[in-house]
């Protein structure tokens, strides 16, 4: 990994001058506020990947880099240290501000990933690999990932071996950032603080042994690109840096902006040997224990340490020629302090609540009909005036209204609100979690939403875009791990992030999303990753055994297992009151369009490069649906209507599904043939601000609440947002099954529709089309009737039945076959005059001899 | 490794909405002076500058319209169709009368063909236009789309097609060239602008052809490429020495063009050959067999050129020929090279004649025979002149065989072709003394195969047919790995469907004509050839066909709040974050993925007004596969409140105000 020396640092500086990535490369002269992600307060520390290049894999490359670190804040953000908590590795720490916010959450760049800001100045540094030594070295105790040469990254990858190490979490408390973790057998606090010494920066690590027997060596200092480490004592020790400087352009040549990753990547062409100086000394150095040099590093040799033992090992860093300044300062800092004193959580950081109010649906509908009135007035032409006034009837009878619950989007943390996970406590509170790494509680004033009272409960959180409420206690899942909040002194902010998991993989990757957390009955965890879609949308970086899953996690955290595999960019999932997991997936390599799969454990689901199988598949069971580019072009999450006394209308025990890319809710449609699940969607006439995600009912209102953002391609405008998809109780009409047999297809409806439109076969068509499945990106349509042809067919309706209830509808078709995607278009009403959606988009996986039972019961 | 699943499937029984005689587009009977016209036109669209003829069989002057067919509706529903004209328009849906005069109905169309007849009587003033466009309560107002408008196959349609075609043969093969008639024909560089092109000049001859390939060809071009405008001039026992003959003085002294070309360069020059588009005209040059997309042959390249030759002419394909359909595509010499690598290593070679030929006696045939009546532009001399062949029938060029046809040239005409040059011979030829634009584009579109690369209303492009051909060359490189910001094999060639509704003149008259010095669309893998003799009228006749004038009306400066308020609209704050896939003049876009987008500076530059509209409004009818979101609903409101109260046409204005600002 490009290392986090000064000069490597200018030299990224160079590059990026010579790019246009400098956060300077602003057009034009006139000041502009800081970018929200510049702007951000985020906290005491945050979790991320952090690496110094434009997003291809740093793994070939020395230097500071870590898949899952902990940057924390230093100071007022002064400085900064790295801890790599799958490694439990001091990573490194600096001057020169806490970080730069660089990267897909933040400026949105595709590639680089947060780190030392330019010009930082590193005290120390470590090369990836274990923190501390097992058995008495520093030899990686990780297996390699096992796939193919040339695809998959050939680097350790994933937590220590649990008797080795293991991260526990961090503790919280006013400044300090606490890690909790173990080595071997004993139970160890770290923690890591900046201090001036007469005008002097030291950086330090402090440790605690809280229980066992500490009785292995620290990882504290690398020379990636040389230098000599020099012990006076066993306490003290005195480094020589050599510091590379970047090549230069050849005479009359401008450094190439395109080679930009590879001058990077290789290693300078000059060193300046020994320009700079590192001391280090061990404050209340524990007896038996030893600084060691051996392989040209240093490392603290730690013998049988007991319990309730601190002790502090302090850097100072500057030129050469201050080294009789920086000998002395590492002996005069603090001494070091028993960390449990930070673990039973501190004073609240973010006191102040934000108040907002919500919108209620009424609201926006009174605008829409004082207009709808008007135009029905002023219009002459008296079918265009039907029309109007067939709208205006149906916003009147709208059994559903979207509500907002206005998100604290203005905050005095400048938390910049992308909601990435929903959950309700028992008493009707809401949390959320944030793109940014934030969670907030709000709680309702009433069920009006006329005041929401918003808490910052939680802070730097690796991209959280998925959170679960379990026993009244916050799961929120990061891209490094799942983080079990807890709130010791009830001041309505975490104290304790407890890791509850962190067994999945992470590379730099920055496309390599974790998504979505639910549970199920049994209390098991699920969610989802996506493959590390190269920057440009096409390919995989190099991939882990872990990319391309759903994972399973045991209710106690501890049980890990990759639960299905196959999927590109899965941006939500569901699980069924009957344990059915089912997953989106978003168009791209190997996927034809978005799809909604139900999947068994070890299943292989659509995308061969991310089957983690030998030889790759070359099938995949079926989908319970296709969802066409046109109806959604980028997935969310699933949802399934609990019972709750038709307090959401007569969904219940029916799925839901949404869409990101067109902010949009859909009712799913689903019968099973045998085994073999097929179904399809169909839109809800409701609009939302933001691309949705994410969806719960509340346990209070009984209501939806759906949730999401604005971080890629969407529709939606806002950045975040939370709306309540509200029943008013008036009369539901809306397809809400569909089953398909071999002398046509039958549809029923949640109401009764108008015989007359209904039953009028100029009102039905059906158009149906095939996708290839590829490695290419997406697919085009191809015909039934010639397989190899671009387009589609159109579908002979013989004839259209209505039930006598109303409420089913049977389009006589003949010769039905399997079709990965049919659409069938209606222009019908309900009973009461309004307005049916008008578009069922789904799948033929099998055409059933016999009619099925549905079909039967719902036909009559 | 493509791995390719399609499934297999029995049978199903498929219906389409259209019978098996319905026809694309709509009939228009046009009438002027008293004399009738009839075509049919993909849309319900026109436009006629005041004192131009109607159609070229039609003079100048008051005229009318009439357009008939079915709108065919997927759906029973409720629509509005609404017309934008000038003259006297009307019309009448399903046998009721809807409008009179341009205006807008809210009307209810039944479940397939909706019978539609549209009439226009010219303006008295001014340019006569007309637009139909419809909308319904899925989608906002838009020209009818080509695709669902049909015709029942007719007679009167039939004959007048006939007539059309025959017009073009006579031009395109340059009858006049040697049956002249000063007071029937147009005089030079007016007129029908396929009349009267110069055949390819014999210049240089020598330095570019292989002699040998050179007296095949002279002997019978038609078995070398059969759709050759080039007749075979010689018949009879001396056939084969007359061609060797002429391809000794056409060769005579003149040295090859010097310089050699690296035949390792093939597999590159193979992937150039897909990944341009060439492999959508032409045959590849190893193709055996008759061509299911009756492509331009290319086996026969090797014996043809002269290597260094082949890599010029790939580099200025006009420069001898400016009439040509090969479009130039301003290749570097490196990649010329590679082409012609390709091509010379893939040809058959075939064993050409090499009989002698005298040099002299070729020095009196191309005088007796009339080569310079065509190749040079040289008044005719020795042949029959226009009034005996208008008397002639079915003899000399028309001739059915080669005994009646006796010493004529042999255009290899098929019978239709024959039926077709007699049914024009029959009019007045009036009609080669002028042309409408439209009439120019929709000729010019098949002539240069423009279908080759875009698709076009229902038609797919030759190079999305021949695909697999195309990934065949490509994959004979080694796999490189896509690198973001470098082109795509597979990104959609901008389809030709709405492009007279889309452009600027003055912007697709340049991109045609290959003065547009940035390419729009940089993630294409290929890039837009120029057809640079046929740009203007082609780019003209695509706008009339869409009922537009050349120019848009001018606009006055752009409203300084509404230039303010588009800055914000396209940005990420309060915004539609448009710069996430937009680069901005020199800004880049701030996060493409998936998505490359064109540069704002080129929209202004590019886009009509009302087609911006259009797009930003509804992307997706125009494209159902863009990436580009649909902000607005079909009420046009976005759920941006500010500015304007949502209302996306105005947010969309203030935006299209921004990026005419933008350099």
């Amino acid at each position: 990994m490009t290392s986090l020396t000064r000069t490597s640092l200018s030299l990224a500086l160079a590059l990026t001058a010579v790019t246009g990535f400098a956060q300077d490369a602003t057009k034009k002269p006139e000041a502009k506020p800081a970018a929200k992600w510049e702007a951000m307060d985020y906290g005491r520390f945050l979790s991320a990947s952090i690496d110094n290049t434009q997003g291809k894999s740093p793994f070939d490359q020395k230097g500071c880099a870590a898949n899952k670190a902990v940057l924390v804040n230093l100071g007022n953000r002064e400085a900064g240290y790295a801890f790599d908590t799958e490694t439990l590795r001091g990573a490194g720490a600096w001057t020169g501000g806490w970080m730069q916010t660089k990267g897909v959450a933040f400026d949105g760049k595709h590639g680089p990933n947060p780190g030392p800001a330019v010009g930082a100045k590193v005290f120390f540094e470590t090369n990836p690999g274990p923190g501390w030594s097992f058995n008495g070295t520093f030899n990686e105790t990780r297996a390699l990932p096992k796939g193919p040469e040339g695809v998959m990254a050939k680097i350790p990858l994933g937590p220590l071996p649990r008797e080795h190490a293991k991260y526990q979490g961090l503790y919280l408390h006013g400044d300090r950032v606490v890690f909790a973790y173990t080595v071997g057998s004993a139970e160890v606090l770290e923690s890591a603080e900046m201090e001036n010494v007469g005008g002097t920066i030291v950086l330090s690590r402090s440790f605690t042994v809280v229980k066992g027997e500490l009785d292995s060596s620290v990882r504290l200092l690398d020379l990636p690109y040389g230098g000599k480490v020099d012990l006076a004592d066993g306490a003290n020790a005195i480094v020589r840096v050599e510091i590379p400087l970047p090549a230069a352009p050849a005479p009359g040549k401008k450094a190439d902006p395109k080679a930009k990753t590879k001058v990077a990547k290789n290693a300078p062409a000059i060193v300046k040997p020994a320009d700079e100086l590192t001391t280090v000394t061990v404050n209340g150095l524990p007896a038996g224990s030893i600084l060691s040099n051996k392989g040209n590093f240093l490392s603290l040799k730690l013998t049988k340490v007991a319990a309730g033992t601190s002790f502090k090992v302090s850097f100072a860093h500057g030129a050469i020629n201050a080294g009789d300044v920086l000998r002395k300062v590492p002996s005069k800092v603090a001494a070091a302090t028993d960390l449990r004193a930070f673990t039973q959580g501190g004073p609240a950081h973010w006191a102040q609540d934000v108040v907002t109010e919500g919108v209620l649906g009424e609201t926006d509908q009174a605008k829409q009909i004082d207009s709808l009135k008007s135009r029905i007035e002023g219009e002459q032409d008296s079918a265009q005036k039907q029309s109007l006034k067939d709208q205006l009837t149906e916003l009147l009878a709208a059994p559903y209204v979207v509500d907002t619950v206005t998100v604290p989007a203005e905050n005095p943390f400048g938390s910049w609100i992308r909601v990435g996970g929903i959950d309700f406590f028992k008493d009707g509170r809401i949390a959320f979690s944030t793109w940014s790494g934030d969670v907030w509680v709000g709680k309702f004033a009433d069920d009006k939403l006329s005041k929401i009272s918003w808490h910052r409960y939680a802070t730097g959180i690796f991209h959280g875009l998925g959170l679960k409420i379990v026993d009244e206690k916050i799961y929120v899942l990061g891209r490094d791990q799942i983080t079990l909040l807890h709130d010791f002194n009830k001041d309505g902010e975490a104290d304790f992030y407890q890791n509850f998991n962190n067994d999945v993989q992470v590379t730099s990757n920055f496309h390599e999303f974790t998504f979505d957390l639910q549970t199920d009955s049994q209390g098991n965890f699920y969610f989802l990753k996506g493959g590390p879609v190269n920057p440009g949308g096409r390919g995989w970086g190099p991939l882990s055994e872990h990319h391309g899953c759903i994972f399973k996690v045991s209710p106690d955290g501890q049980k890990f297992e990759v639960y299905a595999t196959g999927i590109r960019a899965p941006n939500g999932m569901g699980v069924g009151p009957n344990g059915e997991i089912s997953n989106g997936d978003n168009q791209g390599t190997w996927v034809p369009v978005d799809y909604i799969h139900f999947s068994k454990p070890g299943e292989f689901i659509e995308v061969p490069d991310l089957s983690h199988r030998t030889p790759a598949p070359t099938k995949f069971n079926p989908h319970l649906c296709w969802v066409p580019y046109d109806v959604d072009n980028s997935n969310g999450g699933q949802i399934w209507v609990p019972a709750n006394k038709g307090k959401w209308g007569p969904f219940e025990g029916r799925m839901l599904y949404l869409s990101y890319g067109k902010s949009s809710l859909f009712a799913v449609l689903q019968e099973r043939v045998g085994d073999v699940p097929q179904g399809g969607v169909v839109k809800f006439p409701l609009k939302f601000a933001t691309g949705l995600m994410r969806a719960r009912f509340s346990p209070t209102d009984g209501q939806l609440y759906v949730a999401g953002l604005k971080g890629w391609q969407t529709n939606g405008v806002k950045d975040g947002a939370i709306q309540r998809v509200r029943y008013t109780g008036k009369s539901v009409t809306m397809q809400e099954a569909l089953h398909v047999s071999k002398k046509g297809i039958t549809i029923r409806f949640t109401g009764a529709l108008d015989k007359k439109s209904a039953s009028d076969p100029q009102n039905w068509a059906i158009e149906q089309y095939n996708y290839l499945w590829s490695s290419a990106y997406g697919s085009d349509t191809y015909k039934v009737s010639k397989p190899e042809e671009k387009g589609s067919d159109q579908v002979a309706i013989q004839s259209v039945k209505l039930a006598a209830d109303g409420k089913s509808v049977f389009l006589e078709v003949a010769g039905l076959v399997p079709v990965m995607q049919m659409r069938i278009k209606m222009n019908v009403k309900a009973v009461d005059g309004s307005r049916v959606p008008d578009d069922i988009a789904h799948t033929i996986n099998v055409v059933p001899e016999k009619e099925g039972e549905d079909y039967r019961s719902f036909a009559k | 490794m493509l791995f390719r699943r399609l499934l297999c499937l029995l049978a199903a029984t498929i219906a389409t909405t259209l019978s098996a005689q319905d026809l694309p587009g709509l009939k228009v009977t046009f009438t002027a002076a008293g004399k009738t016209d009839v075509r049919s036109d993909r849309l319900l669209a026109l436009y006629v500058p005041a004192g131009q003829a109607p159609t070229p069989f039609l003079p100048a002057g008051p005229f009318t319209a009439k357009w008939e067919g079915d709108l065919q509706s997927p759906l029973r529903g409720t629509f509005k169709l609404s017309a934008e004209s000038s003259g006297k328009f009307k019309l009448s849906l399903n046998g009721q009368p809807l409008l009179d005069g341009p205006g807008i109905k809210t009307v209810q169309l039944n479940k397939g063909a909706n019978r539609i007849v549209a009439e226009i009587a010219s303006a008295d003033k001014g340019d006569t236009f007309v637009r139909l466009s419809w909308a319904s309560k899925d989608f906002p107002l838009e020209p009818i789309p080509p695709t669902l408008l049909t015709h029942p196959a007719d007679k009167d349609l039939d004959v007048a097609a006939q007539r059309r075609d025959g017009r073009l043969l006579f031009a395109q093969m340059n009858c006049a060239a040697c049956h002249n008639d000063a007071a029937l024909l147009p005089t030079k560089g007016t007129g029908m602008p396929e009349h009267g092109q110069i055949a390819p000049l014999l210049s240089e001859l020598g330095t570019k052809f292989k002699k040998d390939f050179l007296a095949d060809w002279i002997r019978d071009p038609h078995s070398i490429r059969p759709h050759s405008l080039m007749p075979k001039v010689f018949t009879g026992a001396d056939a084969n020495q007359k061609a060797a003959d002429l391809a000794a003085m056409l060769t005579q002294g003149a040295t090859p063009k010097a310089g050699a070309v690296d035949l390792k360069l093939a597999p590159q020059g193979g992937a150039l050959f897909a990944n341009l588009g060439c492999v959508a005209c032409h045959q590849r040059p190893d193709a055996e067999g008759k061509d299911a997309q009756d492509r331009v042959p290319m086996g026969h390249i090797a014996d043809k050129w002269h290597p260094a030759a082949l890599v010029e002419y790939l580099q200025d394909p006009a420069k001898h020929y400016p009439a040509t359909r090969m479009p130039h595509f301003r290749l570097e010499e490196e990649e010329a090279s590679q082409l012609a690598a390709y091509l010379l290593v893939n040809s058959r070679q075939v064993k050409r004649q090499a009989l002698a030929g005298d040099a002299t006696r070729g020095q009196a045939l191309i005088m007796s025979v009339g080569c310079f009546n065509c190749h040079a532009g040289m008044p005719a001399t020795t042949q029959p002149t226009l009034a005996t062949v208008l008397k002639a029938g079915d003899k000399g060029c028309l001739a059915p065989d080669d005994k009646t046809r006796a010493t004529a040239p042999d255009f290899a005409l098929t019978s239709t072709q024959r039926a077709s040059l007699k049914a024009f011979l029959a009019t007045d030829l009036a009609s080669l003394k002028q042309d409408t634009p439209a009439e120019f584009a929709e000729r010019q579109i098949k002539n240069l195969n423009c279908v080759a690369c875009h698709s076009r209303d229902a038609t797919l492009s030759t190079w999305t047919k021949v695909d697999g051909e195309a990934k065949k060359l490509r994959d004979a490189l080694p796999p490189k790995e896509h690198v973001e910001g470098e082109p795509v094999h597979d990104a959609p060639i901008p389809p030709l469907t709405w492009l007279g509704e889309k452009l600027r003149h003055d912007w697709m008259s340049k991109f045609i004509a290959g003065q547009i010095e940035y390419k729009p669309r940089p993630w294409l893998i290929g890039q837009m050839p120029a057809f640079a003799h046929y740009a203007d009228g082609l780019a003209l006749g695509l706008n009339h066909q869409h009922g537009l004038p050349q120019k848009e009306a001018a606009e006055p400066p752009g409203d300084a709040e509404k230039i303010a308020n588009g800055e914000k609209l396209i940005g990420a704050d309060g915004g539609f974050n448009c710069i996430t896939c937009h680069a901005v003049g020199d800004t880049e876009a701030t996060a493409v993925f998936e998505a490359p987008a064109i540069n704002f500076a080129q929209s202004a530059e590019r886009l009509r007004k009302g087609y911006f509209h259009r797009w930003t409004l509804a992307p997706t009818r125009i494209d159902p596969d863009t990436k580009m979101p649909k902000y607005a609903d079909p009420e046009g409101m976005t759920q941006l409140t500010d500015p304007y109260e949502g209302k996306g046409p105005a947010q969309f204005e203030a935006i299209r105000e921004y990026i005419r600002t933008v350099k």
